[in-house]
């Protein structure tokens, strides 16, 4: 019976796949709209404090409530957006780029050079990633940048791993071949051919590692080791709210919420990228 | 009722794709007890639908949309689950292509047979070890309780068919359904299956369709053949009338592919089955059609031998 | 399955040494002079830095302190906390037991409902349990179990209060310590009130964790099942009037457990990670405070030494998993 799988069954399937995916391009694009359009329209400054009105619940002045210091939250959850997904980002950039660099020419010079970075990068496997941020982050100290460190350097395994095995592969083909045989210099045919061919799998494994990287940034920003208040950050608001569960539980569900829409969203944005460049997806 | 073993009676198969197609288009035939029917047909005739709907059970997303088939007199697709779970494997079983796939990689070849019979009523422990080491010796595997704890893959593929027709055999079943049995194997290996087949239905007294896109191994094995076309019979009989004197050009054709000088392929192309057929499947690539074509033909002729066709009569 | 088992014992040594150059190295990645800082910043006296330094072994070429830091570990030293002045081994082992029942409740109450959900949801394709299946699935994924935890503290014990957080046992209660798993402690000592608020406090840190199992579970059963159910073998099960159940339980699921395996490959270091996080919410006093307040504190030596030990467990559970799947598969077995 050859009989394939029905069309039917495929398309509805398909359907619903492209229903999730929408749904994950919307979160994304959605969550960026607000976080970048939000602080123009509620201009509440998310620093300034205000004794009187502390620890409030959900009112016409502050729709999210104040915490403890008296601060907007609503402002703080909007401002802390940019600054967890603007790190997040510029994190999964460095991983990207470094990552990739080194898969891509290990895929290509081979010999030592791959044998080394392949080594590194299994004992980089080796750690759980939160763990490996957490050490990072505790070695350097709390702050922005280092918070970029330890987000970014357990993320670049993962990136190597797959441009070398794209490298690999299609140094093989006939076409890159033939071009460094007619005397195109290593770095045109690696740019010109290597390059490209890479872009589609490596695409997805940045969205699922933006979902990675934004749970690890409220993460250290949870336990401290990472955007120190008073600068608002999704994890540390929700670390400052935790201790006042009782009197205001929005803080505690919004900056969640937000964090938890952010990873749903870049976990299906993956998931639609592995069908749309027909990748069986990083996970 | 006389011995007919199975009835199959206006069976139609579709499968719920997008359109859907309907695979088998009205087939209807029976088989005596130990008799030998062969089914032939170009891939894509619905001769392999034909063979798992025989047991109720074609892949989703295809569907018995139509049609009886009795097993002994009982009605299979009327059935409770557990009714046809029971006459499954015992009063008719299946032998499939490819016996590397098709057997439980993780589980000894022994225990495979076991189950068969252990769900078929084997109580008895030792006994069914017994049977076991039977069977296997019946289907020609040397040192039985050996072979009996080795898994699928340790096996040749001339080995792991016997293991599938001792399974097959377990329990006598009435009717057993090969399908393509020998595709998949080696040509020296093929011919050994072959005898192997006709040797234990003969013995168990099992009535046994041959499903094959090869002639040759049908004129080899059976006495009954059923030509398909586009998921019907275009030609039924004794082998050795319709082997002679083919009524149908699609028949013609088939032979001349299998034992002519001219091996080329029939030109065109089987008709698209998810849509509607007017007149006579056939007619869009045969060479002697007739303004008459375009009306269904009637399987015609006498017993032992049947065509449709406005063309071709049975002489 | 031999040369499978030599290469990868072979390669074993060569990752671990990897690990612990990583966890070596982690000491300076400290900006500045780490001896100065761990004798108490700038305004510390040359003499106490030094002492440091020396106390460190920083004073040593870089490839002696890597080879005496190795060869301690050999011998199960694993330095001394900075603040107790107590080994760290000593300390780990009195935290790991707390740890690890918590990690093994949830993985107890996970595994079970995520195999659950995820067979369900593969027999009975695009039915409710798969919808529900896949959507606890995608959420148990996304949700950050630290915001999770806090979620459920707010309805349980906030709201609703029916069930405590807060350590392994409420303040001021004493059990006879031997196992240093309060749980188990109770038990031995037959009291009954205090397994039941051990119980009590081990529930919702527990449930919080168990969502990472749940959710991966179901996810790779479903897959799993899903793709036997469609195999060649099956229908030959179903020819040959072998019970549905028989070919679930059975034919399904014994060879849907060899993708399954990988899945405690990703589990574990999710686990790891989880756990850390859910230990600081509940104050549970487990490896994850431990660590936390080491790192808060600056002990070197313990964030050194706790790190270490979770990435063995890691690297040692992906080989269990690597070896148990050519056990499992009999072509695997015979051929590696």
């Amino acid at each position: 019976m050859t009989v394939a799988v029905s069309s039917r069954t495929l398309a509805l399937r398909r359907l619903r796949r492209n229903r999730l995916s929408f749904l994950g391009v919307l979160l994304v694009v959605g969550i960026v709209a607000v976080v970048v359009v939000g602080p123009l329209l509620w201009r509440v400054d998310p620093l300034a404090t205000d004794l009187v009105h502390r620890l409030e619940g959900p009112t016409a002045a502050h729709p999210l409530g104040t915490d403890v210091q008296g601060r907007d939250l609503l402002a703080r959850v909007l401002y802390g957006g940019r600054v967890t997904l603007l790190i997040s980002v510029v994190s999964v950039m460095i991983a990207l780029t470094v990552g990739s660099g080194l898969g891509l020419v290990s895929g290509f010079v081979r010999g030592w050079f791959d044998v080394l970075v392949m080594r590194i990068v299994d004992i980089l496997l080796a750690f759980p990633p939160l763990l490996l941020a957490l050490v990072i982050a505790a070695a350097r100290g709390p702050g922005v940048g280092n918070t970029i460190l330890a987000v970014s350097v357990p993320a670049i395994p993962r990136f190597a791993r797959l441009m070398r095995s794209q490298s690999l592969a299609i140094t093989e083909r006939e076409y890159v071949l033939a071009a460094r045989a007619i005397g195109l210099s290593p770095s045109r045919v690696l740019f010109r051919h290597v390059l490209p061919n890479g872009i589609g799998p490596v695409t997805v494994q940045a969205s699922i590692a933006l979902g990675i990287a934004v749970l690890e940034v409220a993460g250290l920003g949870f336990i401290g080791l990472g955007v120190q208040p008073p600068a608002p950050e999704w994890g540390a608001i929700l670390v400052d709210s935790r201790t006042y569960l009782l009197q205001n539980p929005v803080a505690v569900l919004v900056p969640g919420a937000a964090i938890s829409l952010s990873i749903l969203g870049f976990n299906l944005l993956g998931d639609a990228l592995g069908d749309l460049f027909d990748v069986g997806g990083g996970r | 009722m006389t011995d007919a073993v199975l009835e199959v009676r206006d069976l139609h198969v579709e499968f719920a794709t997008d359109p859907p197609v309907r695979a088998v288009r009205g087939v209807g035939f029976t088989l005596a007890a130990g008799e030998r029917l062969g089914i032939v047909g170009e891939s894509g005739c619905g001769k392999s639908v034909t063979a798992t709907a025989l047991l109720g059970l074609v892949d989703p997303p295809g569907r018995i949309v139509e049609g009886s088939i009795r097993v002994r007199g009982k009605e299979l697709l009327s059935a409770a689950a557990a009714d046809l779970r029971a006459i499954r494997g015992s009063e008719i079983a299946m032998v499939f292509q490819d016996p590397m796939s098709s057997l439980n990689p993780v589980a000894r070849i022994g225990r495979q047979i076991e189950d068969v019979l252990t769900y078929h009523g084997w109580q008895d422990r030792g006994s069914r070890r017994r049977r076991v080491a039977e069977l296997l010796r019946l289907v020609g595997l040397p040192d039985p309780d050996r072979r009996a704890r080795a898994y699928p893959h340790e096996l040749s593929g001339g080995m792991r068919q016997r293991v599938m027709i001792a399974m097959a055999l377990a329990n006598e079943p009435a009717v057993l359904v090969a399908d393509e049995p020998t595709t998949a194997l080696d040509v020296t290996v093929e011919a050994q299956i072959l005898l192997l087949l006709e040797d234990l239905t003969a013995r168990t007294g099992a009535a046994i369709v041959l499903i094959s896109h090869d002639l040759r191994v049908v004129a080899e094995v059976c006495d009954r053949v059923l030509v398909f076309y586009a998921g019907r019979i275009v030609e039924e009989g004794s082998v050795d009338e319709v082997f002679a004197r083919p009524a149908h050009p699609y028949t013609r054709a088939l032979l001349e592919l299998a034992f002519g000088r001219d091996r080329r392929a029939i030109p065109g192309a089987p008709p698209d089955l998810s849509s509607m057929i007017t007149g006579c499947a056939y007619a869009p690539r045969c060479s002697r059609r007739i303004a008459a074509c375009s009306d269904d033909p009637v399987l015609e002729g006498r017993d032992s031998h049947r065509v449709a066709c406005w063309v071709g009569a049975v002489r | 399955m031999k040369r499978l088992l030599r290469r990868r014992l072979l390669l074993l040594p060569i990752t671990l040494l990897g690990v612990t150059a990583v966890t070596f190295l982690a000491i300076h990645l400290i900006p500045g002079d780490p001896a100065e800082i761990l004798a108490g910043g700038p305004l510390a006296p040359p003499e106490a830095v030094d002492a440091m330094r020396v106390r460190l072994g920083l004073d040593q070429p870089l490839p002696v302190q890597y080879i005496t830091y190795v060869s301690r570990l050999v011998h199960g030293d694993l330095g001394t906390s900075l603040f107790t002045g107590r080994p760290v081994a000593t300390e780990i082992m009195e935290r790991l037991p707390t740890s690890l029942s918590l990690t093994a409740a949830a993985v107890l109450i996970g595994l079970p409902i995520g195999a659950g959900l995820g067979v369900l949801a593969a027999v009975r394709r695009d039915g409710l349990i798969d919808h529900a299946a896949r959507t606890v699935a995608l959420l148990g994924l996304s949700l950050p179990s630290f915001w999770l935890a806090l979620l459920l503290v707010w309805a349980f014990s906030v709201k609703l209060g029916w069930l405590p957080f807060g350590g392994e046992l409420p303040a001021f209660t004493e059990i006879e310590r031997r196992t240093g798993v309060a749980l188990v402690d109770a038990m031995l000592a037959g009291d009954v009130g205090g397994f039941v608020e051990a119980l009590r406090h081990l529930a919702l840190p527990a449930i919080t964790l168990a969502v990472i199992p749940i959710a991966l579970t179901a996810r790779y059963a479903r897959g799993a099942f899903a793709e036997q159910l469609a195999s060649p073998h099956i229908r030959t099960a179903r020819a040959f009037g072998i019970p549905e159940r028989v070919i679930v339980w059975r034919y399904v699921a014994r060879n849907a457990m060899l993708p399954l395996v990988t899945l405690f490959g990703v589990l574990l270091p999710a686990l790891l990670g989880g756990a850390v996080l859910i230990e600081v919410v509940f104050s549970w006093p487990g490896l994850g405070t431990y660590l936390l307040s080491a790192i808060q504190g600056r002990d070197y030596a313990v964030v050194q030494a706790v790190t270490l030990l979770l990435a063995v467990l890691y690297v040692l559970a992906s080989l269990v998993v690597d070896l148990s799947y050519g056990l499992l598969d009999p072509r695997i077995r015979e051929r590696g």
